[in-house]
């Protein structure tokens, strides 16, 4: 008994850390390797995330709310990038601090004039809404089970193309 | 003094003229809109249910031609984001700078002791559409607080004596880290005989219940006990299901953590699942059938607990201002109206304690679906009839 409950406290932990993971190594590879601090990268989140929930909302499927918004997300921060964030590399990090802080102000505004300040709800799609049995006796939410799969494949499938074409003047290549 | 001479005619006019405005401000007072500050959590996990209080406050208002007690209403709404600090500046810029006649609308019982002391102090009356908090029950009782809801205890209580009825031995038990968690559990427990499995206090406004939900596994309660209103309730009532546990151990809420707010978000998983309020959507008596079917029509959803303390709290302060025939400075007398509470509540029988807060009865409800096939909640019958709070000896109200 006193097992179970420990590897399933360990897997939560797991779970939330490798999700924080996943938020912060955006945040770090823009600085690391482009030099440039974007204050705005939790924005990016929060559009991504309202995206998912309102179109999952709108069509009745998680499935397609995930792809539709990662897409709207991509589409939004590559605007975000041509419009303001390309002006701002050649800046020192002072102006790119206000720079991007305004945008992540604007986008909080944004938000909340879009889709209220009340709070969306997303189910997990069916097939992971129940629990998976891993071993005798020890169930764990599947949802669970996916964030941890999908955290830990995305930064090795990013990782071999950022290496190979990484040029040896940024640190995080070297 | 000579009448005649020029200072005596000052006086004169002076006198005159505070005569005639006091006379002018007496009309001003009664023809006036009565000014309703209506300060709730509109932003936030916690937002559903200020949104309902605030919905239902207005339709009685609506419903009343846009008028309480005869005179027309203006209603101050602003979000008090469930922080106490918040709520405290935002209280007093309505008391001061909006001048309102009576404040209501807190959601969270923390907002509503940081907000009560200025409040009370202003003497303006403070009609709680929710909030209950034992210490305005007991020692701290004021004559400017009244409760149009319950007291805090009381739904919990009416879950300990049902889940002690039902025979359940070991219960588990978690309630946000608030006043009002500490209430809820302090209520469960006065009723409930068997052991405690467990008693988590989490985070107010945590939404990820993983921790909780493994130490459920370990424990292994015969049912769990939750108090997590809002969005609290909804993603732990997810996880709770995600992992399996519903078909090892029984769930009970009050009516917080299973009213219409949390059934939309969570849907079928909740089947089965009885709570208590005092109030429910299919409680037969007129006032209540005209209240929901209002409600459904104007908002298109049912109305919840919260909307309906609301449009009562509402009706509360309408029945003051009409029997304290609009005078709203003579404090006394507006003390009074609301103490005798002349109003038909949607909940049935209604009447105030000496502290002010409700004498009223407690139904146990069940998540089940109706005729259409919706998921809602069923009354099933009465757990307690007439119940006080238990607070109200320890009341010294000031005459």
């Amino acid at each position: 008994m006193n097992t179970i409950l420990i590897l399933e406290q360990m897997l939560n932990g797991l779970q939330f850390g490798l999700m924080l993971f996943l938020l912060a190594a955006g945040l770090t590879l823009v600085f690391g390797i482009m030099d440039m601090i974007n204050l705005a990268h939790g924005s990016l989140y929060m559009v991504g995330a309202y995206l998912i929930a309102s179109i999952a909302q709108a069509t009745g499927s998680f499935w397609w709310g995930l792809g539709f918004g990662i897409v709207g997300a991509a589409v939004f921060g590559m605007l975000l990038e041509m419009t303001v964030l390309r002006r701002l590399y050649q800046r020192d990090h002072v102006s790119q601090v206000l720079g991007t802080f305004a945008i992540l102000l604007m986008c909080n505004e944004g938000v909340r004039m879009i889709w209220g300040s009340q709070p969306l709800s997303l189910n997990p799609p069916v097939a992971l809404a129940g629990p998976v049995e891993l071993m005798s006796g020890f169930y764990y939410p599947a949802y669970r089970l996916f964030i941890i799969g999908v955290c830990a494949a995305l930064p090795t499938q990013c990782a071999q193309p950022l290496q190979k074409r990484c040029p040896r003047r940024y640190p995080v290549c070297s | 003094m000579n009448p005649s001479t020029p200072r005596y005619t000052f006086l004169r006019t002076l006198v005159a003229t505070a005569a005639a405005a006091a006379a002018l401000s007496a009309v001003a007072q009664t023809s006036e809109p009565v000014k309703i500050g209506l300060l709730s959590t509109l932003s936030g996990p916690g937002a559903g249910l200020g949104v309902d209080i605030r919905d239902g406050f207005q339709l009685a208002v609506k419903l009343g031609g846009g008028k309480l007690g005869g005179r027309a209403a203006e209603v101050v709404i602003a979000d008090d984001q469930a922080s106490p600090d918040v709520g405290r500046q935002t209280a007093d810029r309505l008391i001061k700078r909006d001048k309102v006649d009576f404040l209501t609308g807190i959601v969270f019982s923390n907002v509503m002791l940081a907000v009560g002391a200025p409040t009370f102090q202003s003497k303006t009356f403070y009609v709680s559409a929710n909030a209950g908090p034992s210490q305005y029950a007991g020692d701290q009782c004021n004559p400017y607080f009244f409760s149009a809801s319950w007291q805090n205890d009381n739904l919990h209580e009416a879950v300990g004596k049902t889940v002690s009825d039902k025979g359940f031995k070991n219960v588990a038990l978690i309630a946000p880290n608030y006043p009002a968690g500490k209430d809820a559990l302090t209520g469960f427990k006065r009723y409930y005989k068997g052991a405690i499995a467990s008693e988590s206090y989490t985070q107010l406004n945590q939404l990820d219940y993983g921790a909780e939900i493994s130490q459920l596994r370990a424990t292994k309660p015969d049912a769990v006990y939750i108090f997590l209103p809002g969005g609290m309730g909804i993603n732990f009532i997810k996880q709770f299901v995600g992992a399996g546990l519903s078909k090892d151990m029984t769930l009970f809420g009050p009516g917080f953590s299973a009213d219409e707010d949390v059934i939309k978000a969570v849907g079928e998983p909740m089947l089965g699942m009885f709570n208590t309020a005092q109030w429910a959507h299919d409680l037969d008596n007129a006032a209540n059938k005209t209240f929901v079917a209002a409600f459904e029509k104007e908002y298109g959803r049912m109305p919840s607990l919260y909307a309906a303390q609301g449009y009562d709290a509402a009706r509360l302060i309408d029945a003051a201002v009409r029997d304290s025939k609009g005078k709203l400075d003579d404090k006394a007398a507006v003390r009074k109206a609301l103490e005798a509470a002349k109003f038909d509540s949607v909940r049935g029988a209604f009447k105030f304690n000496t502290n002010h807060f409700p004498i009223q009865d407690y139904y146990l409800r069940v998540v089940t679906k109706n005729a259409q096939g919706k998921v809602t909640n069923r009354t099933l019958g009465t757990v307690f009839k007439n119940q006080p709070d238990a607070y109200v000896g320890s009341c010294k109200m000031p005459s």
